[in-house]
């Protein structure tokens, strides 16, 4: 029977096909910037489906779901600003070790761990599947 | 230095030392174990361990061979040593092997020297292409117990060269901030290596004291007091002030008594800031020797 058929996972990208994604910003993310020429990004607060509805029938007025602020530093600000829609992961990296003289193995820990804490709150996506290079 | 005309590196980890390719990079590093890559792909791996009692060529290779792998990796098969790689001392035993997967093979060997007791195990990732091509100069450069002439530590972007006897004992790699603690006896040493330097110096108002300070590098007895300027950076030395000191200092009077110090210096040119403390040691001119010999790669 379908209905019971266990789904599987796809399988985890390999270290390669992870560098070759393209990280893409939310549309919906409204970006600007502080006194001190850092990345102020307001992004609206990704709720539970059933808070969701919930919130929806106790407001009288349509609802809005709330947003939050993350002001980024020099580092994610520079990564931030890195991140056009066409650049890989990969190109970033190397972007970034290029602006910073980090080591290279440093820059990938540091903008992946930045990525994927964008990744969780919703402010990118990833773009997998491209030929983009990984170097 | 160049391996078939490419620029080369040193690499020392857990007491062995090697001449890489400039091109390859620390991947990871364990309790006597290292990983290279070149190019996000695997290109070297490392792993040795002190062998206590008798040495079992078969078990010993067994058991490195065995840890780390997952149950389905290629069985390894033993071979002969190709032509083209070194012939090693004869007080070292070794046995070289290959292995072949789906999509990856590799090839390397396991090896003893009865002089240190330290078996080693390096393999190399057969990739397809040229990475291969410089096993015979790294494994010519193997070096598994200290010849005085390499640094003690070269991982990374870092190297450093400490006395005898001072062993890893503690060591963490974050993204920014390296720090690694050797101990000898009651004397220990702690390098730190922070990146990039202008972002971190920009957060603590461009001074290295308050670097210092806001990672408590200095014990609140001299926190307060200003260090004194050397090359580049600031210098703290202060008193050991256990009893055991002062008995030390008590008993044995032309001695000089042990001591504490930090230095903490600036690298404009690789944007780094580096630190090293030393605690309870002999003499500030070891500490002296461990601070010019520390620096980046």
């Amino acid at each position: 029977m379908g209905l019971f058929r266990k789904t599987t996972a796809p399988p985890p990208l390999s270290r390669e096909e992870a560098l070759a994604c393209i990280p893409v910003r939310n549309q919906a993310i409204q970006a600007s910037q502080t006194p001190e020429g850092m990345v102020r990004l307001r992004y609206p607060l990704i709720l539970k489906p059933w808070i969701a509805e919930l919130a929806q029938r106790f407001r009288s007025v349509p609802y809005t779901p709330p947003s939050r602020q993350l002001e980024l530093d020099e580092l994610g600000s520079l990564t931030w600003g890195l991140i056009d829609g066409r650049r890989t992961v990969g190109m970033i990296v190397r972007q970034f070790y290029r602006r910073t003289q980090v080591h290279p193995k440093e820059a990938e820990a540091a903008v992946t761990r930045f990525l994927r804490e964008l990744g969780r709150r919703g402010i990118i996506g990833m773009a997998t599947g491209g030929q983009g290079k990984a170097y | 230095m160049t391996i078939r005309g490419h620029a080369t590196k040193p690499f020392a980890w857990a007491g062995i030392e090697l001449t890489i390719p400039a091109e390859w990079d620390t991947g990871q590093l364990g309790d006597g174990y290292a990983l290279l890559e070149h190019r996000y792909r695997p290109v070297l791996e490392m792993k040795t361990a002190t062998i206590r009692g008798r040495f079992n060529f078969q078990r010993h290779f067994k058991a490195l061979a065995r840890s780390g792998r997952n149950r389905s990796a290629p069985p390894l098969r033993l071979a002969s040593r190709p032509p083209e790689w070194p012939a090693f001392s004869k007080r070292m035993d070794v046995q070289p092997f290959t292995w072949q997967g789906d999509q990856l093979g590799g090839r390397g060997l396991l090896l003893y020297c009865r002089d240190c007791r330290k078996a080693t195990l390096i393999q190399f990732y057969d990739h397809g292409d040229h990475r291969l091509a410089a096993i015979p100069d790294v494994l010519a450069s193997f070096k598994d117990h200290t010849s005085g002439s390499g640094p003690t530590v070269a991982v990374y972007d870092i190297q450093a060269t400490l006395p005898d006897r001072f062993t890893l004992t503690r060591f963490q790699f974050d993204a920014g901030r390296f720090e690694l603690a050797f101990t000898r006896s009651r004397e220990s040493v702690t390098l730190w290596r922070w990146s990039p330097a202008d972002v971190i110096l920009d957060r603590c108002g461009n001074t290295l004291s308050h670097v210092a300070r806001k990672n408590s590098l200095l014990p609140p007895a001299v926190i307060d007091q200003d260090g004194r300027p050397v090359a580049g950076g600031m210098e703290w030395q202060w008193p050991a002030r256990g009893y055991r000191h002062r008995l030390k200092r008590f008993f044995a009077h032309r001695a000089p008594p042990p001591g504490h110090a930090l230095r903490i210096w600036h690298r404009s040119d690789t944007n780094r800031i580096l630190a090293v403390r030393a605690e309870a040691i002999d003499t500030f001119d070891t500490f002296d020797g461990i601070c010019t010999s520390y620096g980046s790669i």
